[in-house]
């Protein structure tokens, strides 16, 4: 029903609906921010590339065909650009990738019997936070993306297809490789352990 | 019974399997404790990537976004413009005017080279005067007159008008510092020491 909305939407753009285009901004603007961040890291540059893809759609409202769903056209533009800074800035990730942060300390902190939340707590969740985020940034380039448009944009496996153009076999097959990955890497947090 | 392969659990976990796939999945992982827990590993798998939070947009992203539109409304007449055939001659059409245009104005505020014939100063001291009764030449004609007869002097009077609209380049008096030195009023002044002393 949603995509549906989509849809409608963008079709009302072509036509030259400002207000439309509004309401397709304030949808998408939160989860394609998200998108951009997680695939790139980097917020300024995620903002900027998000930006990018809202007047790339505006730009080709008038091409627009509603062929697939508009999500699958949204995202197929956004991995696109995301892919494109990624290999732009290639060498620069890798040397500031990690963050100099040990988790020894991380692992050392006790849990307390009281469940506020406490300073080292909040320490202990970051730092999960960014286990998971450079389990996911250390996996190669389209697994990444499979994975990120899969368990964080909520697109279909079918979609993703379409967004990186291989087959569902392929996204199967992509994403599984990717998760194994992840469960490898993130194994210490799936025991139930801290990293 | 075998278990299932690790690939198929996993479709299974994420519902990437058809109906009956998932049917027959379905009651294998019942029976099947091994596979089963391959099944919960996802989840937990799941689970945890779920803590990573999504990053926010900022508060003037909106704004920004406009702000791009709006300069690509702007724009878009040159797009237009770009796609018309005949205006793919129009740029280096009006490159070309625009150099036609800069020569004819360098050329106009060149002045021409004037055909000076200067004279030192000491040939200014032998000049004679010019004959009594003789028509001064006019400005224009000095030349002509001057080329049909080089051995005759030259009129004083044209040749003074034509000095002062010499162009600059004939005054070169502010590299001759012995010429400046007549010029310079601090020479005029009364030595340093009795300046101070006043």
């Amino acid at each position: 029903m949603a995509i549906d909305h989509d849809l409608e939407l963008m079709l009302r753009v072509r036509q030259g609906d400002a207000e439309s285009f509004d309401v397709l901004l304030d949808r998408h603007r939160k989860p394609l921010v998200g998108f951009f961040a997680r695939m790139v890291r980097d917020q300024a540059l995620a903002e900027d590339l998000a930006q990018e893809a809202f007047l790339r759609v505006y730009q080709a409202r008038r091409r627009y065909r509603p062929k697939a769903k508009f999500t699958t056209w949204l995202y197929r533009i956004a991995t696109n650009l995301a892919l494109n800074a990624l290999r732009g800035r290639k060498g620069v990730q890798t040397v500031s990738g990690g963050d100099g942060d040990s988790s020894d300390g991380a692992s050392q902190v006790e849990r307390l019997a009281d469940s506020r939340p406490t300073v080292e707590q909040e320490m202990l969740l970051s730092e999960r936070e960014r286990a998971i985020r450079q389990a996911v940034e250390s996996l190669p380039e389209n697994q990444r993306a499979a994975v990120i448009l899969h368990k964080y944009q909520g697109v279909d496996y079918r979609q993703i297809g379409n967004i990186l153009g291989v087959s569902e076999s392929a996204v199967k097959s992509l994403l599984f490789r990717a998760y194994e990955n992840l469960r490898i890497r993130l194994e210490p947090l799936l025991r139930g352990g801290q990293i | 019974m075998s278990c299932m392969e690790r690939e198929q659990l996993f479709a299974f976990a994420h519902g990437m399997l058809d109906a009956q796939e998932e049917a027959a999945a379905r009651t294998h992982v019942a029976e099947c404790a091994r596979c089963r827990q391959a099944v919960e590993e996802f989840a937990r798998l799941d689970a945890v990537l779920e803590e990573w939070k999504p990053a926010e947009p900022s508060p003037w992203f909106d704004t920004r976004v406009r702000v791009a539109l709006a300069v690509e409304g702007e724009g878009g007449w040159r797009k237009a413009l770009g796609t018309m055939q005949w205006a793919r001659w129009l740029v280096p059409a009006a490159a070309v005017a625009a150099l036609v245009l800069v020569l004819m104005v360098m050329r106009q505020s060149t002045p021409p080279p004037q055909p000076v014939a200067r004279q030192t100063p000491a040939a200014q001291e032998t000049t004679p005067a010019p004959e009594a009764g003789r028509p001064e030449a006019g400005h224009e004609s000095a030349p002509a007159a001057q080329a049909q007869n080089p051995s005759a002097p030259a009129n004083p009077a044209t040749l003074t008008r034509r000095d002062e609209t010499t162009p600059e380049d004939d005054l070169k008096v502010l590299e001759d510092f012995d010429m400046l030195a007549n010029f310079d009023v601090l020479s005029e002044l009364p030595p340093r020491e009795s300046r101070v002393a006043n």
